[in-house]
């Protein structure tokens, strides 16, 4: 049986989990951390970098760092929040050949599924580190609110990364898997996820047999901490503007040096009641004068500050109840999910909304991972009797005639699930229809997120109206859409599965699949040499700075000559090999310098 | 209910009734024996008491003249919420868990064709799965989720949790489905269906009122279409009449012309206890035996008990047999007398309920007792028509929850027949634009019924419209644009008519 990893691919961080018996673990990297910042950059040597590594250098290398691609994954150009992201962006976006969204990193240009391949893959490679073998399968968590093609895009960075994904899931529903499993809870429960960059409410029944059923869900996906930080950052350069007349905005660098504050801050502020920015040479005023930031901030002023984004998750919890058709009290126990639950304002609004203290007893950054690996298992592995029912989290229909939307799907509808309606022509002798497949909630099918469309030929020439076509929409298990419409006359009948719409053809994702694959290969050859290298400099620097030494001691000696000639000669092969990037031959080399080096030590110990 | 009461004679084809020795009453009988009707039933229709009728039927049978036949679990055998209401003929109470739906007694309906494609499923799951695929339009929710129509919430929930992990693809997850898959999915639906509807109250509510409506609906309409006696109604006047235990008739012609002694004495055993209706009818021989033994002991210890006849005046065997006859037939008019009464009175009642559908079943049975009354047909009739009127309000009710749950085919068909019991604008229009949301609709008959509704209100506009749109997608522009034109008319600033007369311009 293959093993599932959990995955929780954050807008922030990123998280992985596996099942260790019956109980599922969260995985922690190689630096010990149980979450992986969901960073990528491109170093000068274009050297990719994820995780930790990525969010150090992201100061000095802004360009080329990307941060929060999920909040562009699976959205197309002319978005608002693509256009919120031009914007705010340190890194460069750029419109791609589909109407999707591209980032610039130094001379290359990368979908976002490819960016967030590379988290991916970074967490399967934890993943592998730790379990000592290869993981090709996993679950991977998205917002419950995510569309459809957000989550197809989320699939692409799968299979770039080399991973089948066998189930996309919600988070909340992920973290309501992780409370209830195995633990016979029967209860109607709220999980408010408040993560980086998405809000997510949904509401849920868990029944003893381990049946998980979510009733229904809402969100919104550009609701997230990223928004708070902004309000900090908001205040300190509108502070800043006012005492020096300077926008610090238009320095990528001085951006990017904000935003780490505002947000280091904001996570202080939920332990203390007022803390210090300070932000030496922020920016030069071009006279040789470097200006400093140095303000403080309280938690009143924060919470003053994000007072209305507070505000809005509660609306949505509100709205949340109305759909599930609940009141408050009818909710058992609420469960805080995601990194921007640990503000006491946040809490204070939850408890205040649903008039019970929230449940303490999950971890909220890695309940996701865990439910996610949950999942896995349960549906790999007979032993675990679990079955999670989710709802669609959109209505589901096609555009008619006026560029109305005509949903066939409701919203919160369990899945699977399928409908079907009869539509006419609306036009005389019009012998094709072009389905157009739509979700979203307005009434107005410009206002809808596309799904894909085809057409149907062959229908038989008549006045308007007088064809029937009958199209059904269908949501199966493993979350794919599918559409059929058929003329009831001819019983012609045509079909897509909408898979193929996240912004990259099926062509692309294969090319990014095996650039991907020898990334891999490159990576880990890079990393070993990287390894010899950094060893060889350091050993080099030592020689070097033992050579006059060694020189003055054994110098007049014949056999000291030819030591020193030799030392050289293998300071100049290790050079070279560092040059062509041979790892085997600087490997070779590395074992010649230790020795010289010990002797050289040996020399210079009996000298002195 | 009394088992013995629940068989039903039947005449034996092959028999020769001419020629044997009958006497009068089982003459009666015979001639009212319809092969149908049950003991109890043509007890309560001879005005005789259940045993003395057994008593008949059993000596008949014995001489071959007809046959009786086992009970069986007959359609107007109630369900046990609410007796004598289920609809004829349908819905079957199989009680259909949702753990395990194999129908005990159905002939495998699962094809073996049908149950291949799944190896890796158990033979009794694909099989079980088959069949309730094929049913799920036939089972109400309780009879899917196999659960009371009373059921609590958490019993629905259980009954739920209990399907959802058998029928669920996801417990088969990596296993090959083929066809399988599609078929839990669909399932898996209907099942969630039932579940979220009947765990709301609001849904679970209007979901009920549509079912006893619905119920109701459909008795009343074979009510409508099967003028016979109810058996239901027959069946209540019999316990009524049981209930009022009369005493038993003479068992042997006597020669007294004086009136038959009072009520046997208190030594006389009661009519046998009817044996539980549970039991199996199948002992039916000795059964039968055991009660000619009974009842021949209870002859036998009368006759002890009855004082021997005085001395009376000599008469002729012919003038005893006319008196005894005249005897007989003024005892049973008493009682035909009595019973048309309480029947009377049960009409009546009805029609004060306003439950014109049992007075209906109850004017028919007088009917029968009171054949080629000019003036009780006229009542019937009046009494038909207002179970019309009455069916078709409850019609209405079911037609509006279809339309509500978008089963337009059935709204349409609940909103016509609602409109030919009692004619109204609504009735005739939602008829109209029911049938224009099905699968290829009869836009002729949705352009009468849309006609019939414009007839009653000539000066809605919105009537027009839907008139004009059938007209339209029918492709009779001219009658199109002329009713879209007057809608127009009736209602100048209506953006929906302004935007249909585009549409018919540009066609
Ligand atoms: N102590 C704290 N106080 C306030 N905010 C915090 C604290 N710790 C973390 N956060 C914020 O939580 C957010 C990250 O949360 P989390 O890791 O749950 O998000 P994510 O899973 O990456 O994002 P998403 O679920 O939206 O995709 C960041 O905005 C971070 O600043
Ligand atoms: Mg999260």
């Amino acid at each position: 049986m293959d093993r599932v990893i959990g995955i929780d691919l954050g807008t922030t961080n990123s998280c992985v989990a596996v099942m260790d018996g019956d109980e599922a673990v969260v995985i922690p990297n190689r630096g010990g951390y149980k979450t992986t910042p969901s960073i990528v950059a491109v170093t000068e040597a274009g050297k990719r970098l994820v995780g930790h590594i990525a969010k150090r250098q992201s100061i000095t290398n802004a360009e080329n760092t990307v941060a929060a691609a999920k909040r562009l994954i699976g959205r197309k150009w002319n978005t608002a929040p693509v256009k919120s992201a031009l914007m705010t962006c340190s890194y460069g976006i750029v419109e791609g050949p589909h109407g999707d969204v591209r980032i610039q990193l130094r001379d290359k240009t990368y979908s976002v599924p490819e960016i967030s391949s590379m988290v991916l893959q970074e967490m399967r490679v934890v993943a592998e580190d730790y379990l000592g073998e290869a993981v090709s399968k996993a679950v991977v968590t998205v917002p419950a609110y995510f569309n459809d093609n957000q989550r197809q895009a989320t699939k692409d960075a799968g299979a770039i990364a080399g991973l089948d994904i066998i189930r996309i899931i919600n988070e909340p529903t992920a973290a309501a898997l992780c409370y209830g499993f195995g633990k016979g809870v029967d209860k109607t429960i709220a999980v408010y996820d408040l993560g980086g960059g998405t809000f997510d409410v949904s509401i849920l029944e868990i029944g003893a047999h381990g049946v998980f059923k979510v009733i229904g869900t809402t969100g919104d996906t550009f609701l997230g901490g990223e928004d708070f930080d902004a309000r900090i950052i908001d205040w300190l350069v509108a502070g800043f503007q006012d005492e020096h007349q300077i926008d610090i905005r238009k320095d990528r660098m001085a951006l990017q040096r904000l935003r780490d504050a505002a947000e280091k801050a904001k996570c202080e502020l939920s332990s203390v009641r007022e803390t210090e920015i300070n932000l030496p040479f922020i920016v030069s005023t071009g006279r040789n004068e470097a200006l400093h930031l140095q303000r403080s901030l309280s938690r009143e002023t924060l919470e003053r500050l994000c007072e209305d984004l507070i505000e809005r998750t509660v609306d949505i919890c509100r709205q949340a109840l109305v759909e599930a058709k609940l009141d408050a009290d009818e909710i058992e126990d609420v469960l805080l999910v995601g990194g921007m639950t640990r503000m006491p304002a946040v809490q204070r609004a939850v408890t205040e909304f649903f008039q019970r203290e929230p449940n303490r007893g999950v971890h909220p950054d890695e309940v996701v991972a865990l439910g996610a690996a949950i999942q896995g298992a349960a549906l790999v592995d007979d032993k675990h009797e679990m079955i999670l029912l989710d709802v669609t989290p959109h209505a589901l229909g096609i555009m008619t005639f006026g560029s109305y939307f005509e949903e066939l799907i409701p919203q919160n509808t369990t899945v699977p699930t399928s409908r079907a309606k009869i539509f006419t022509t609306s036009r005389d002798h019009q012998t094709a229809v072009k389905i157009l497949v739509m979700q979203g909630e307005s009434k107005q099918a410009g206002d809808n997120e596309l799904l894909g469309e085809f057409v149907l030929t062959g229908l038989r020439s008549a006045p308007k109206g007088q064809v029937e076509i009958e199209v059904t929409f269908e949501i199966n298990t493993d979350g794919i859409v599918s559409v059929h419409a058929k003329d009831l006359e001819t019983q012609q009948a045509q079909s897509i599965q909408v898979t193929a719409s996240s912004g990259l053809t099926t062509d692309e994702v294969q090319s990014m699949i095996e650039g991907a694959k020898e990334y891999m290969v490159e990576r880990r050859t890079d990393e070993e040499f990287e390894g010899a290298k950094q060893s060889a400099e350091t050993l080099l620097a030592e020689l070097e700075a033992m050579l006059p030494e060694v020189d003055r001691v054994v110098g007049g000696a014949d056999f000291g000559r030819d030591a020193v000639t030799k030392a050289r000669q293998v300071i100049e092969r290790t050079q070279a090999a560092m040059d062509r990037r041979d790892t085997a031959a600087l490997k070779e080399q590395l074992e010649q310098l230790a020795r010289t080096q010990r002797m050289f030590k040996g020399v210079v110990a009996r000298g002195g | 209910m009394s088992a013995l009461e629940s068989f039903i004679p039947s005449l034996v084809p092959e028999a020769q009734a001419q020629g044997l020795e009958v006497e009068p009453v089982e003459a009666f009988v015979l001639a009212c024996i319809d092969g149908q009707s049950t003991v109890g039933q043509l007890a309560s229709a001879l005005g005789m008491a259940p045993t003395q009728l057994w008593q008949v039927t059993d000596r008949l049978a014995r001489r071959g003249l007809l046959q009786l036949s086992s009970p069986q679990r007959d359609t107007f055998d109630a369900p046990p919420k609410e007796p004598g209401h289920a609809p004829q003929g349908s819905l079957e109470q199989a009680h259909v868990s949702g753990v395990r739906p194999v129908l005990e007694g159905r002939p495998p309906a699962a094809q073996a064709a049908e149950l291949q494609g799944a190896e890796a499923l158990e033979l009794e799951l694909r099989r079980a799965i088959v069949e309730l695929y094929q049913r799920l339009d036939e089972l109400d929710h309780y009879q899917l989720l196999g659960v009371e129509d009373g059921a609590s919430k958490a019993e629905v929930k259980a009954a739920y949790y209990e399907a959802v992990k058998r029928y669920h693809p996801d417990r088969y997850y990596g296993k090959e489905l083929g066809h399988f898959k599609a078929k839990l999915e669909r399932v898996f639906q209907r099942f969630t269906e039932a579940h979220d509807t009947l765990t709301r109250k609001r849904s679970r509510e209007e979901y009920d009122a549509y079912l006893t409506t619905l119920r109701r609906n459909r008795r009343t309409e074979v009510l409508l279409s099967h003028p016979a006696p109810d058996p239901a109604a027959l069946r209540a006047l019999r316990e009524r009449l049981a209930a009022e235990s009369l005493p038993p008739p003479p068992v042997a012609p006597r020669t007294s012309p004086e009136p038959p002694r009072p009520a046997a004495p208190p030594s006389h055993p009661a009519p046998a206890p009817p044996p539980p209706a549970s039991q199996p009818p199948l002992d039916l021989k000795a059964r039968r035996q055991a009660l000619a033994r009974r009842l021949g002991g209870s002859d036998a210890l009368r006759r002890a008990s009855i004082p021997p006849p005085p001395a009376a005046p000599r008469v002729s065997p012919e003038q005893a047999t006319d008196a005894l006859r005249r005897h007989f037939e003024g005892q049973q008019a008493a009682r035909l007398q009595r019973q048309l009464g309480e029947l009377e009175r049960q009409v009546s009642d009805a029609l004060q309920r306003d439950d014109p559908a049992t007075a209906l079943r109850t004017l028919r049975l007088l009917a029968q007792l009171k054949p080629e009354d000019p003036a009780l047909e006229q009542r019937l009739a009046a009494v038909q028509h207002a179970t019309d009127v009455k069916l078709a309000d409850g019609l209405l009710v079911q037609a509006d929850y279809e339309e509500r749950n978008q089963r337009y085919a059935e709204a349409a068909r609940s909103f016509e027949r609602a409109a030919r019991g009692k004619p109204s604008v609504k009735a005739f229009h939602h008829a109209a634009l029911c049938l224009l949301k099905t699968a290829a609709p009869d836009y002729r008959q949705a352009a009468r019924l849309a006609r019939c509704a414009v007839e009653l209100a000539p000066n809605d506009a919105e009537l027009r419209l839907t008139l004009g749109r059938i007209f339209l997608e029918a492709g009779l522009l001219q009658s199109a644009e002329q009713e879209l034109q007057r809608a127009a008319a009736l209602a100048p600033q209506s953006e929906d008519i302004k935007l249909w007369l585009t549409r018919l311009r540009r066609s």
